[in-house]
Formats: C-alpha cells, structure tokens, sequence
C-alpha cells in the first residue's frame, strides 16, 4: 500500500512543465534524511536507494521524530511548484510548503494549527472527502472547492488527498488553482452555445428569406393591377417592410462570407470608424484617440473587422468623451487555440495589436453579459442585437478574440488582433 | 423562342416569377427540384433558367452546372 501510494505520487502527472523535475529534486533532497531513520530504527528492514520520506511509512516509530520540526521534515516539499499540506487526524494544518501559502496567501504560521476545512466554503464536503479517504485509504481524490478569504472573491481549487503512513499527519493535500482552467472551459462553452445560436440564426434566416421573396414579388405584382394611385400606398408599405426584413436576414447570414485577408493601416479603419461614429451622433460626443505611434503606417494582414457602419456604436451620455486607444497587444493569445485533449493550460501569446473603446454609457446589462454576443440580444432600446455578434464572428474569423469589461459609467470593449 | 425554366422548391416563390412571366407574354415551365428540371433537360433546353440556389436534393449550381454541360448556351 505505501509503495501504491508512493508511485501514485511520484507517476502522477506533471501539474506544469518543471513539475517531474522538482520531484525528483524532492526525492534527492529526502535521502539523507531516509538515512537518518535508518540509523534509528535498527531493526527496519534496509531500504532501497530510491526510498523517501513515503518510504519511511513503514517505520511508523521514526518519522517525524517527536522532537523534529515538522517543517524539516517536509522541507522538501517546499521545492515544489504544487501546494501541499499535511493535516493530522483532526484535519489540522501541521504542514504547508511554500507554494500552499502563495497558493492560500497566508504564511505557514498562520496556516500550521488551522482546521484544513474551515479555509474553504464548502468545508462540509470537504470535510466528509478526507474522512472517507481516511477511512478508506484510498490512495487520493479530487474535489472544487472554493478558498475563502475575507474581503475577497472565493478561489475555486481543486484538491486532491493521499492518505499516507507517517504518525501525526495522516493526510497529504496537493492543491491546484483552477480559476484560469474553469474560465477557459466556460469561455469554450459559451463560444460553442453562440455558435450553434448563430447557425440556428442562418438556417432561420435562410428559411424565413423564401417567403418573404414570394410576398414582395405578390406586392410588386399586386401594385401593377392597381389602377388608383392611393391604393398604391399599401403595396408600397409591404414593400418596404419586406425589403427591412430582408437587410436584417442578410445581416445574419454575412458572417458566412470568406475571410479575405488583405493589407491594412489599422489607423485609417479606426479612423473610418471614427468619422462614423461622428457622423452618426452630429451633436454632443467627443472622440479622444490615442493611438500607438509605431503602429503608424503598420499594414497588418487583416481586413478591418468592420464591414460597413460602425455594428456597436458608443454608447456615451450626451457631451460625454467617448475613448479609442490603439496599442500592442503583447499578451495577445488567441481565441480558440489548439490544444491537446484536458490541456486547459492557457495558450501561448502571439504578437498582435489591442484596440480598445471606452465609453460612460449606463453599461452592458448584468442579466445579458453571458449572451451580449449572441444575435438578436441586445441591452438597448431599438438595439438589433446584431452588432456584437457580427464584430465577435468577424474577429473570430481574423483568429482574435474580443472582450469586455463593463459597470455603469465604464464600458470597455478590446480587441485583440494578430499580426500577420 | 424556348420557354424560361423555373426551378424552386418555394410554391409561393414559383407563383411570383410565373404571374410576372404570363404578364409579359413569356412561356415558362416550373420545377419544384433540381431533379425534376434535369429530367425534363432531354426534352429540351431553356432560353433562361432561374432557380433556387438551396434546395433539398441537388442544389440549384449543381442543377446550373449540369446544365451548362450538356447545353452550353443557356444562359
């Protein structure tokens, strides 16, 4: 059983790249203090030379020693990148390496005599997990739970225990951050829901075009057997109300058009934009721009992610400034990267250019954050709904990602573009 | 002079292009699939053909391809 639990340790696999080094750094530091035991405990069986403080299991009356320091005894463990602490039969931290407390952002002082549960919201499932792993000794298992501190936002970690043999700290619990991993899989979720609202949306859109063909056309031929010129006036509205739906279906089934990449200043798109932006509120909004310099003249392979009119146009109190920046986007990393199957690490940044805008308007509604790319859902009165969906789908297809931050009084929509 | 053909699986889309077409004195034949305008092909071409690019079966350029084919001058 200590040797099951040993390998499953040592084999398990590699939180992050550096991880099977560290181990075995971990395993280095441990043999002298394997030979220690050894010198006390005469009568243990001779170890391998692989033996390490889990081999020291079987000597149950040698490790830790009463007198030594638990630290000591687990200083190897400070070397690694995961976070690990060892609790005693009451689930009291006696030991937490140096990545535990990066990891709870409390030193060891404060954490060595706390109740292990009593850290995290959920403290009941928590509790019953390293009972039952306890009771069990099962080698180790695998639970969210959220970390809590006070004043600050829950952490979602994942924890896995190993029952282990040593006296006086019974249970072994590595700990691994997984906000980044769950904000990815959401992110993943969300972007195959608005892609399969989209195709719904082009079927539909598709499906709703044909009749409508056929009732302009019967209008149309309808308005030719009209003989008094009044009557005209009916015709003509469903005319025009058809030939309204009929730009808004169109809208909807743009996004399937091919990209074609071609070479652009991203200054004059803005720029186009902005006149835009102007030309569409005359009155009351300013523009500041600011524009990295050496992006001047920088002719990126891309196609402006902006067909025609401005889709989402800022959303400003009157007279208020309404903000464009342009700068490198150093940290770009792409949107929907490849990666191998259950690697959630984050994607690897590229070089690319960010342009944000920045408005005060009254915000993007909390109920509709989720969805405000989806088409057909918008937070203003008159919106389409059609605008952020179309902008997601052209900077999706230009392989870049758009994100938002928005509160009352701040909005702030970015881009990240990759360079050619 | 040879008939337009019509080609979609919309009824009223059919009827449309039919009243126009029967308005200005033009004789036009109507398929409701691609299929059924090949098959009518051996009897003849069109002067013009208008039809429907998504259709079930056989889509309308595949129908304009096969067309194009056998009678390179319809247009």
């Amino acid at each position: 059983m200590l040797a099951d639990a040993r390998k499953k340790l040592t084999s398990r696999r590699p939180i992050r790249t550096g991880d099977e080094k560290n181990y075995q750094r971990v395993l280095d530091r441990l043999k002298p203090f394997q030979d220690t035991v050894e010198v006390h405990q005469k009568t243990s069986k001779p170890s391998s030379a692989s033996s390490s403080i889990f081999r020291a299991e079987a000597n149950p009356v040698t490790l830790p020693a009463p007198n030594r320091p638990m630290a000591a005894a687990y200083s190897g463990l400070d070397l690694l990148a995961t976070a690990v602490v060892a609790l005693d039969a009451g689930y009291v931290v006696r030991y937490a390496n140096q990545a535990a407390e990066n990891l709870l952002g409390a030193g060891a002082r404060s954490l060595i005599g706390q109740r292990f549960p009593g850290l995290f919201a959920d403290r009941v499932a928590l509790e019953s997990m390293l009972a039952e792993a306890l009771a069990v000794h099962w080698s180790y298992r695998a639970q969210t739970v959220d970390y809590e501190r006070p004043g600050m936002e829950p952490t979602p970690v994942s924890c896995v225990v190993t029952p282990i043999d040593v006296p006086g700290t019974p249970l072994l619990v590595e700990m691994r951050p997984i906000q980044e991993q769950l904000r990815l899989e959401r992110e993943e979720r969300l972007l195959d829901q608005q892609e399969a609202t989209r195709e719904l949306l082009r079927n539909l859109a598709h499906e709703i075009k044909n009749p409508l063909g056929g009732l302009r056309g019967s209008a149309q031929l309808l308005e030719r057997e009209l003989e008094r010129a009044d009557l005209k006036e009916y015709t003509q509205v469903i005319i025009k109300e058809a030939d309204r739906l009929q730009v808004l279906l169109d809208r909807l089934l743009t996004p399937r058009r091919a990209v074609q990449l071609a070479q652009v200043n991203i200054h004059e798109v803005l720029e186009r934009v902005r006149s835009l932006v102007q030309a569409e509120f005359p009155a009351g909004i300013s523009v500041l721009r600011n524009y990295d310099p050496e992006r001047a003249g920088h002719g990126g392979r891309h196609r402006a992610a902006h067909p025609g009119g401005p889709e989402r146009g800022p959303q400003c109190r009157p007279g208020a400034p309404f903000r464009g920046e342009c700068r490198p986007g150093g940290d770009y990393r792409p949107a929907n990267p490849v990666r191998p199957a259950g690697d959630h690490s984050p994607p690897a940044p590229q070089a690319g250019i960010g342009i944000a805008s920045d408005d005060d308007g009254p915000g993007v509604p909390e109920d509709i954050r989720d969805r405000v790319f989806n088409p057909l859902v918008s937070g203003r009165e008159g919106g389409s709904g059609i605008g952020l969906a179309l902008v997601q789908t052209y900077v999706q297809n230009h392989g870049g990602v758009v994100e938002f931050d928005s509160r009352p009084g701040r909005t702030v929509f970015t881009l990240l573009l990759p360079l050619a | 002079m040879k008939p337009v053909w019509i080609v979609d699986d919309d009824r009223s889309i059919r009827w449309v292009f039919e009243k126009a077409l029967s308005r200005e004195g033009i004789s036009y034949n109507s398929f409701a699939s691609a299929r059924e305008a090949l098959d009518a092909l051996s009897g003849g071409a069109p002067q013009v053909l208008i039809s429907d690019i998504r259709m079930p079966g056989q889509s309308g350029i595949e129908l304009l391809q096969e067309v194009k084919e056998k009678h390179p001058r319809c247009r």
